[in-house]
């Protein structure tokens, strides 16, 4: 009988479900050691509530996630309190081929290079026979800087040093048009993307000294080479001014990234890429990008002035264990000042998740930091994630 | 072409059932299933007492199951069944493990997080949604894969209240 249901099952199409209002929790709780000159201490402890329902009967859903954070950093003396809502957002679909989102919702680049965080806005996605195109505009200014890193002028960082539970930061304008042409040239799927980033600091709230106005196109193909192995190259370029109050300057500078997947079955997924961002010349200058990423995950600075080549491996035992591990090393195209060369460091990462229930996870990560003519950097820690 | 690729995965669902050598009755039972559009809790109950090898009618597999007292206090035989109710049941009495807040709460709204950790179930759906027959036969399906040696446990009679074997016989009353 077990076999014939199976056999049914297998013969039918799945039906389409109606959705209501679910909601959960998850508990997460970090704690570990860093050694690098002293020794210190590590933590963050979250709770993130998130709820999903329906509005009305037109398919509309409200999506929404908050999350109160107690954390303390190696480098800090004490814990800092923070709250925030990362998401708030209608889903709505208009017609058979747009749908629209619009409040709080994350906000990316094809990159992840450029904008990668939480924005309040609007976006439009249109799903037509040659491929997608969307349109977004978002605004930064009512974000909790100590949840979001836009760090693209000094102003920026004095309101990142902000220490309050929730604090408003950067007031900036995003717009984004990009468009999905899969399989365009064979097996080539290409994504074009265009970004652009008004500074409305003293335009709303007080002046700063400092303005930035930024712009970004990028041109992203990729494709598949034998099965399962898969390559991606993008070209970022940036354009756009930033204004001290006497002085503009140009800012004209961009990203590319060249990298492999390889995945054998849902066993393995081995990648390589090499990251290039030009440094300060009399053409270039350093990439600035909406969202600030560090490079690493202990090496701190971000992707300007930087050749990154690196290599990383997954690899899962079963359905309840991976592991995985990472090699980067960081170089500098220009030469920065006090450094011997263009070498700047090398880090490697080796981490295992564990899913001991299907709402219990732990996952213990260690880092190493090699930076040239400093003390060697480790860290340890051990993450406990709980879904309630 | 959507509904001809249907219609055939349907013809084939059913020449798999005539396929067997089972009753003409439980194909019969089989075949209405597929085409309703909300299944209950005796068709439910139908493909649980099927799997553990108990022949018997829908309604007396319903019986059956509700003396396991897995099922809602108001649940009745001609009841549509829920996500939440289904997967509840099954997580209760074939001695399913679950998730840590399954083991300290027992609560229904981790069952239903179980079979979506363990991809038996659309990861969005509703635990209020009410499963189509199809929706049911997949979802028992999925989990009779995943669980192949799970047995459901036997019933006592005491499971159920007086009160409630009078109001479920009377629904059996009312559908004569």
């Amino acid at each position: 009988m077990t076999k014939r249901i199976i056999l049914i099952a297998t013969a039918i199409a799945f039906a389409s479900l109606t959705y209501a209002v679910d909601f959960g929790a998850e508990l997460s709780n970090e704690g570990g050691v860093r050694k690098g000159e002293e020794t210190d201490f590590l933590a963050e402890h979250s709770l993130a509530l998130w709820l999903t329902t329906p509005i009305g009967s037109g398919g509309t859903t409200l999506s929404v996630e908050g999350r109160a954070v107690a954390e303390k950093e190696a480098t800090a003396d004490e814990y800092e309190l923070w709250a925030d809502v990362n998401l708030f957002r209608f889903s709505m679909a208009l017609n058979d081929r747009f749908g629209l989102d619009a409040g709080r919702m994350p906000m990316n680049d094809v990159t992840g290079l450029v904008l990668a965080q939480p924005m309040d806005g609007a976006e439009l996605h249109g799903t037509f026979e040659f491929g997608n195109l969307d349109a977004s505009v978002g605004y930064t200014g009512f974000l909790n800087v100590r949840a979001v890193d836009v760090l693209m002028t000094a102003d920026d960082g004095a309101d990142d040093a902000e220490d309050g539970v929730y604090a408003l930061g950067a007031k900036r304008l995003v717009a984004k048009v990009s468009a999905l042409f899969p399989e365009l040239f064979g097996s080539v799927d290409l994504a074009v993307e265009g970004i652009g980033q008004y500074d409305l600091r003293g335009v709303i709230g007080e002046d700063g000294t400092q303005t930035a106005h930024t712009g970004y196109v990028t041109a992203s193909f990729s494709g598949e080479l034998t099965d399962g192995l898969f390559w991606r190259v993008s070209a970022t370029a940036e354009m756009g001014v930033l204004d001290d109050g006497t002085d503009t300057y140009s800012i004209t500078s961009g990203v590319a990234v060249a990298r492999l997947d390889y995945y054998r079955g849902a066993k393995l997924h081995v990648s390589a890429d090499c990251l290039y961002s030009p440094g300060n010349d009399s053409t270039f200058t350093e990439f600035v990008p909406i969202s600030f990423r560090s490079a690493g995950n202990l090496y701190e600075p971000g992707y300007g002035n930087l050749i990154r080549p690196s290599l990383s491996a997954v690899y899962a035992f079963a359905d309840t264990l991976n592991v995985d591990a990472s090699c980067a090393a960081f170089l500098h195209p220009k030469k920065v000042a006090g450094a011997d060369g263009m070498y700047s460091a090398t880090e490697i990462s080796i981490g295992a998740t564990a899913l001991v229930f299907s709402d219990l996870r732990f996952r213990l990560s260690t880092d190493l930091l090699l930076p040239s003519g400093e003390d060697v950097i480790v860290q340890a820690s051990l993450t406990a994630i709980v879904d309630l | 072409m959507r509904k001809v690729k249907l219609l055939a995965a349907l013809a084939l669902a059913i020449a798999a059932i005539a396929a067997t050598p089972l009753a003409a009755q439980s194909a019969a039972t089989m075949t209405e299933l597929l085409a309703k559009e909300r299944a209950d809790y005796s068709d439910f109950s139908y493909l649980v007492a099927s799997s553990a090898g108990i022949e018997a009618s829908p309604f007396e597999a319903y019986m059956y199951c509700d003396q396991l007292g897995s099922f809602p206090e108001n649940a009745m035989p001609n009841g549509p069944i829920t996500a939440g109710a289904a997967t509840f049941f099954m997580m209760k009495n074939y001695g399913i493990s679950g998730g840590l807040m399954w083991r300290l709460t027992g609560a229904p709204r981790y069952a239903i997080r179980e079979f979506r950790a363990l991809d038996l179930i659309d990861p969005e759906v509703d635990p209020a949604h009410v499963l189509s027959g199809r929706e049911l036969i997949e979802l028992v399906s999925a989990f009779a894969e995943r669980f192949p040696d799970a047995t459901l446990r036997e019933a006592e009679v005491s499971d159920v209240s007086a009160e409630r074997r009078k109001a479920v016989l009377k629904t059996l009353e009312g559908t004569k």
